[in-house]
């Protein structure tokens, strides 16, 4: 690891202080403590657990967050990454257009508990509302667009992506992810499940 | 010292000039015309001897073009002298005095690709004219005429400041130290050794007669020499070393065969006919049956032949999945060492080879040979064995007819060994046309963006048509080729019937020297010849594809590195970035150095800014210190240690480059930042991440980290590659960071983000950075200003700009620039 990446101890600044500064500073005048202090802020993951922070579904069903004494409302709960590690390494941001990251949560059943669990997994679910398909109906292709007709978790559907568009992608060897032309997302858990006339319609859209 | 051809020795014997006075002799290979003539400067004595030959028949000429044909040249020189060794009693020479005291300062000089010897000053003339192969042995003999001249002369003190001694060449090896050379110190300025100057300068380059080895050198599109067929084909048979209990279960599945088709025809014919249809009572005894039981003996031979077909089909069945497994198994092995070679290959072969070429070879030329062995090697002693007990069976029951059913196979076997050769150019030019085919699609798709840009579909598909119908038609040349032979192996084959049939019928009918059965035996065997008849006719075609796809898949697998592994490489238990430079000399191109003696001194955790205009030698420089190309003299140091003796894995893992080329391998974001370190935690990619401001763009990605990217996955920007490649660079944790132009790609307000980034990243870190824009280097603690590959200003940003030299020009420049557009 690069040095210095070990970081200063949590709670030695104010997350919530966390300002996009260094995308004001004028090019070359660069001095060196804030220098550090800037690359410490940018390199300082702040780890978000139940001793910390506490979150709570606010009456709009909106996430707010309390951590190290200051409250965030409306926070957004992303997944670094949503297919290995759909539990880990949550990153947690303000509301906004420049949604500055004020935590990460690094494991949600180790980290969380209770009803601040609740809340965030409640988040996540809205946020990656991922139906999964269970049976295909009919695949056709017209005008460059592939039209699907599908059995999911949540109920039947119909989407379409653009074909050539990689819209299909192999998560692992048996899962595969569909992204449709609205970004709605598709999963198919096990592609090795389907019938072998559902795969033949799936295999050319398949990299 | 070159040898003198005796003709020309005897020659100057004549003139008094004896073999032990001769003390440098370089040969030439142009007149002043620029014909090709073959000649020779020698110094004898105080006198040098001017000799032209006067036959000019049997010249070669070899251009110094590239340095990977530099072994070719020396191969065909070689042969070149044989051929004048075989011819040197017949010429004839012409040979002129010139007295050394009469020389002046005698010099060298390049006019493009033709040197010259020439005396400078109002009487001077050009004494001798050659290719520029021959440079670096003529700057040896003129150096000899001067010591002859003055012989207490010290070579440094001379105008030009010429080496006497060129540094040791061996690879890997440590060169002298120059005496001038100040330990540890800067090195001395030496405003006299420019690119341009004198021509002795110029040419002191990698010297063709001594020095690297050829075997050093890679050698892409050309045979290695010595290799033939057969040493192909034993290497190619090492591969089923590794499988041999199959390769036994396949023999002997291959034997049974050929022992079944033997019994099936003598089943068919002479047991069936003459023993059963034609009630043999002998027949009858042998079997043990009762007299006249010749319905059961029918029901005994046709549950034999039922058997004897199902053995064959089981044993058929486990002879194809043997076979399968071995085919493909060593198909996998081939292009397992073929991509292994190619990764082992310095970024030189890559540079002077199409890609698409490459592709093709891994692809391909692997399957090729792996097809041949799967369906026409085992016929080899199938066919072989069919053939051989066939003849001697038919031989046994008949010799005369056997002997007609023989006739065709000499005149089937001498025209497929006739065609071989040819066949072999016919599939050379099929696999050209193909690579070029495939090297335009290659092209074509990676640079769709310029043919687009451009306009220039039309013309694309223009040299698609042209290129795809070269495939055609090099295809249709084999088909064409190949079908004269069917032709004529048909004819052979029907006649052959003909003649058995019409023999075998004469015999039965008119000599009754053979029952009828025997002659249905005869025709099933003759049928079964055509096998190995059909064999004889494409085993030299398939042969000779086969071995023209191994000649170039092994031409890689024999490919040396030019940059190459230490045999006993050096570990450092702790690098801590110290780098010198001592005395450097590189270039691409034979002949034309980049960088002359370059020294540098970088201590460690220390940051270089490296300043300097397009094509100064910059890149360059930091890719010798990457060790992406060996030196071809002089030394690069880490921590004191030859970067050659250290392992590559070392090198490599202790210096990272972060450079203007960003390469996302097809992945997700996570594996891409750990691409060095694929054993990162997440903790540590994402604070990677973090560090290279890369991390909030990936929490926008709608699958985060998990994004696949990469040829066929979601674009990133230029600035999100770019940052990508620097979370890479960090995560490596390199001692040595290099950054070349590391931020030329992306926009002002990105590029202040990611020098923090950087900034950081390059505190207690041996930092060599190329920046475009001169104002990002202001925090160097040194910085050097390149010029025609001589470092020809260094200090401090402040130093530099009050010295008022090149630097301040090229920031005044610069600043007028941007200023005039808004920028600064």
């Amino acid at each position: 690891m690069a040095p210095g990446m070990g970081g200063s101890p949590p709670g030695r600044r104010r997350p919530g202080d966390f300002v996009p500064q260094r995308n004001e500073e004028p090019a070359g005048e660069l001095d060196l403590e804030k220098l550090e202090q800037q690359s410490r802020d940018m390199m300082e993951l702040h780890m978000l657990n139940r001793d910390n922070a506490e979150f709570r579904e606010n009456s709009g069903g909106f996430l707010d967050l309390s951590y190290n004494g200051r409250v965030y409302e409306d926070v957004q709960v992303v997944r670094m990454f949503p297919f290995s590690r759909p539990d880990e390494y949550l990153s947690v941001r303000e509301s906004g257009d420049q949604a500055a990251e004020i935590g990460v949560i690094e494991n949600l059943p180790r980290d969380f508990d209770g009803p601040g669990e609740e809340a965030v997994r409640h988040q996540l679910a809205l946020r990656y509302f991922l139906p999964a398909i269970r049976k295909i109906y009919n695949v056709r292709q017209e005008m460059g667009c592939v039209y699907f007709d599908v059995e999911t978790d949540y109920g039947r559907c119909q989407f379409a992506f653009r074909s050539n568009s990689n819209a299909v992608t192999r998560i692992s060897e048996s899962r595969v992810m569909i992204q449709d032309l609205d970004n709605n997302c598709f999963e198919i858990p096990d592609i090795r499940k389907l019938t072998a006339g559902e795969q033949k319609k799936l295999d050319v859209y398949l990299t | 010292m070159k040898q003198l051809p005796g003709s020309l020795r005897q020659e100057l014997a004549r003139e008094g000039v004896q073999d032990n006075s001769i003390s440098a002799v370089c040969e030439t290979d142009l007149d002043e015309t620029e014909r090709l003539v073959h000649g020779w400067v020698c110094l004898a004595g105080d006198t040098l001897w001017i000799c032209r030959s006067l036959d000019t028949g049997h010249q070669t000429f070899f251009f110094s073009r590239k340095g990977e044909d530099r072994l070719a040249m020396k191969v065909a020189r070689h042969q070149a002298r044989d051929l004048e060794k075989v011819e040197e009693g017949e010429q004839t020479w012409q040979v002129d005095a010139v007295p050394v005291s009469h020389l002046g300062e005698l010099s060298l000089r390049q006019q493009g690709r033709i040197g010259q010897l020439y005396l400078p000053g109002k009487d001077g003339r050009v004494l001798a004219f050659f290719t520029a192969g021959y440079m670096a042995d003529m700057l040896q003999l003129v150096q000899a005429v001067k010591r002859q001249r003055e012989p207490d002369h010290l070579p440094d003190e001379r105008p030009g400041g010429m080496q006497e001694k060129r540094p040791d060449r061996k690879p890997g090896g440590t060169p002298g130290e120059r005496p001038d050379r100040k330990p540890g110190g800067t090195p001395e300025k030496r405003p006299d050794r420019r690119p341009g100057g004198t021509p002795e300068q110029r040419f002191a380059q990698p010297d063709l007669s001594a020095g690297r080895e050829p075997e050093g050198e890679e050698v892409p599109g050309r045979r290695p020499a010595g290799a033939d067929n057969r040493h192909y084909m034993v290497r190619l048979l090492s591969y089923f070393r590794s499988q041999l209990p199959l390769v036994a279960l396949s023999g002997l599945c291959y034997l049974l065969i050929a022992g079944l088709n033997i019994v099936w025809p003598y089943l068919n014919g002479t047991v069936l006919y003459d023993k059963v249809l034609a009630k043999d009572p002998a027949f009858l005894e042998a079997l043990h049956l009762p007299q006249g039981g010749f319905a059961y003996a029918l029901i005994l031979v046709a549950v034999a032949m039922f058997v004897t077909e199902l053995v064959q089909l089981f044993i058929r069945h486990v002879k194809a999945f043997a076979g399968a497994r071995i085919v493909n198994r060593m198909s996998n092995e081939m292009k397992k060492d073929i991509f292994r070679k190619l990764e082992e290959l310095s970024l030189n072969f890559f540079q002077n080879s199409q890609t698409g070429g490459l592709m093709v070879r891994v692809q391909q030329d692997a399957d090729t040979v792996a097809d041949f062995f799967s369906s026409d090697f085992p016929d080899v002693f199938i066919q072989g064995f069919t053939f051989i007990t066939t003849a001697a069976v038919m031989l046994g029951l008949q010799w005369k007819l056997a002997l007609v059913s023989l006739v065709a196979v000499p005149v089937v076997a001498w025209v497929s060994i006739k065609l071989k050769t040819r066949m072999h150019s016919l599939f050379g030019q099929r696999n050209r046309s193909n690579r070029r085919l495939t090297g335009l699609l290659n092209d074509t798709i990676t640079g769709v963006r310029v043919v687009k840009a451009f306009g220039q579909e039309e013309q694309v598909k223009k040299s698609f048509d042209m290129r795809n119908q070269k495939v055609q038609k090099s295809e249709m040349d084999i088909v064409g080729y190949q079908n004269r032979f069917t032709a004529l192996y048909t004819f052979a084959q029907r006649l052959v019937t003909l003649l058995v049939w019409a023999m075998g019928a004469w015999l039965v009918l008119e000599q009754n020297a053979m029952p009828y059965g025997l002659l249905i035996t005869f025709a099933s065997y003759v049928t079964q010849l055509n096998g190995p008849m059909e064999f004889l006719s494409r085993a030299f075609r398939r042969y000779e594809e086969c071995m023209n796809s191994a000649g170039r898949m092994f031409e890689i697998l024999d490919a040396v590195p030019q940059v190459k592994e230490p045999e006993k490489p050096v570990t450092l238990p702790q690098v801590r970035g110290h780098i010198e430079l001592r005395n450097v000399e590189f270039g691409y191109i034979p002949n034309v150095p980049v960088f002359q003696d370059l020294s540098l001194d970088v201590p460690a955790g220390t940051t270089l800014g490296i300043v300097g205009r397009s094509g100064a030698g910059k890149s360059t420089l930091v890719n010798l210190i990457s060790r992406l190309y060996d030196v071809w003299s002089g030394e690069i140091l880490i921590d004191g240690v030859d970067i050659r003796q250290l392992s590559t894995a070392q090198l490599h893992g202790q210096v990272a480059m972060v450079s203007q080329e960003t390469y996302i391998f097809m992945g997700t974001v996570a594996e891409n930042i750990a691409y060095a370190k694929p054993d990162a935690s997440m903790k540590e990619i994402i604070r990677a991440a973090k560090l290279a401001s890369a991390h909030d763009f990936i929490c926008k990605l709608p699958q985060g980290y998990d994004t696949v990217i990469g040829s066929s996955g979601a674009s990133l920007s230029g600035g999100e590659r770019q940052r990508l490649s620097i979370a890479r660079a960090i995560l490596a944790d390199p001692c040595v960071l290099i950054l070349d132009e590391a931020t030329a790609s992306v926009d002002t307000q990105t590029e202040q983000e990611i020098q923090q980034s950087l900034a950081w990243l390059s505190r207690n870190r041996t930092t060599l950075s190329i920046a475009h824009r001169l104002s990002t280097l202001r925090d160097a603690d040194r910085l050097i200003v390149i010029e025609h590959g001589r470092i020809v200003e260094e200090g401090t940003h402040r130093e530099l700009l009050d010295k008022k030299g090149t630097f301040y020009q090229l920031k005044e420049l610069q600043t007028k620039a941007l200023a005039m557009k808004g920028l600064e």
